[in-house]
């Protein structure tokens, strides 16, 4: 149910730096419905693998991933991934520099 | 503490999960550094002519040299700019395996790009395009693109790698 991801990339900061440590619980797609807006996902993207981002919007069967950090891409480039991509919920960050972080 | 112990005894247990700090547009082709790497060639040729033929106003040879310069400089800063880029977000573990040589000549262009940036010596410039020509080779040998070598339709007309497609 629970997994353990490690980021890399800084498209995430100030929430998530290269080198942390999330912790994502296994989500299905009906949940994924009921997930704020501004939640942390792992997904596997069709073109671009395994991604980290924040939920933008959810239209129908079709979610829209955003970035934290001012260098991360813009959501038109990931595009509507499809809502069966998002396998888990960030939880609990580790950071890298230090401390523990709910997210 | 808690992260330096995660990554001692489970950092094999995590997946990698991409937080892309470019537009992943999976767009890369060395045709940029290639074209910057013959423009700094082309600058030195234009600032040694220039020097060979002194115009009469010395405005204008002034003008043209300056040019010359900072198109040389900034030419030589987007070859290191754009083989970063490949190096740094395209080519990958499995590349790197196939690929050894692939930091060192890296490197080396990265060392060189900054001699044909500070001085004026076309042999630097040269070596600077003939290893961005082996760079260009590698990159389409990752993706399975045959590359041939012709030279450039322009001046300097050097030999440049270009995918046969």
């Amino acid at each position: 149910m629970f997994k353990l991801f490690r980021v890399r990339g800084r498209s995430m900061l100030p929430t998530l730096g290269d080198g942390d440590f999330v912790i994502g619980r296994r989500i299905g797609s009906r949940a994924v419905r009921r997930l704020d807006t501004r939640a942390i996902v792992c997904a596997q993207h069709p073109h671009f693998g395994p991604i980290i981002k924040r939920i933008a919007g959810i239209d129908g069967d079709t979610v829209r991933l955003d970035s934290d950090g001012v260098t991360g891409s813009e959501s038109s480039s990931f595009g509507d991934v499809p809502i069966d991509c998002i396998t888990h919920r960030a939880r609990l960050v580790i950071r890298a520099r230090g401390g523990l972080r709910r997210v | 503490m808690l992260h330096t112990l995660i990554d001692t005894l489970a950092a094999d247990q995590a997946t990698d999960v991409d937080a892309h700090c470019d537009v992943p547009c999976a767009i890369y082709d060395p045709a940029h550094l290639l074209i910057a790497s013959l423009t700094v060639v082309r600058m030195i040729d234009i600032m040694e002519e220039l020097e060979g033929h002194k115009p009469d106003n010395p405005l204008v040879y002034h003008n043209t040299m300056a040019r010359a310069v900072a198109m040389k400089e900034k030419h030589a800063e987007i070859v290191k700019h754009e083989v970063r880029i490949i190096w740094g977000d395209y080519l990958k573990a499995p590349q790197f395996e196939a690929y050894p040589n692939a930091h060192e000549l890296v490197h080396n262009i990265m060392l060189t790009g900054s001699k044909a940036k500070q001085g004026v010596s076309r042999d630097d410039a040269v070596a600077l395009h003939e290893l961005c020509n082996e760079f260009a080779e590698i990159f389409w040998a990752t993706k399975g693109v045959d590359t041939k070598r012709a030279a450039a339709p322009y001046k300097p007309g050097l030999e440049t790698v270009y995918p046969a497609l």
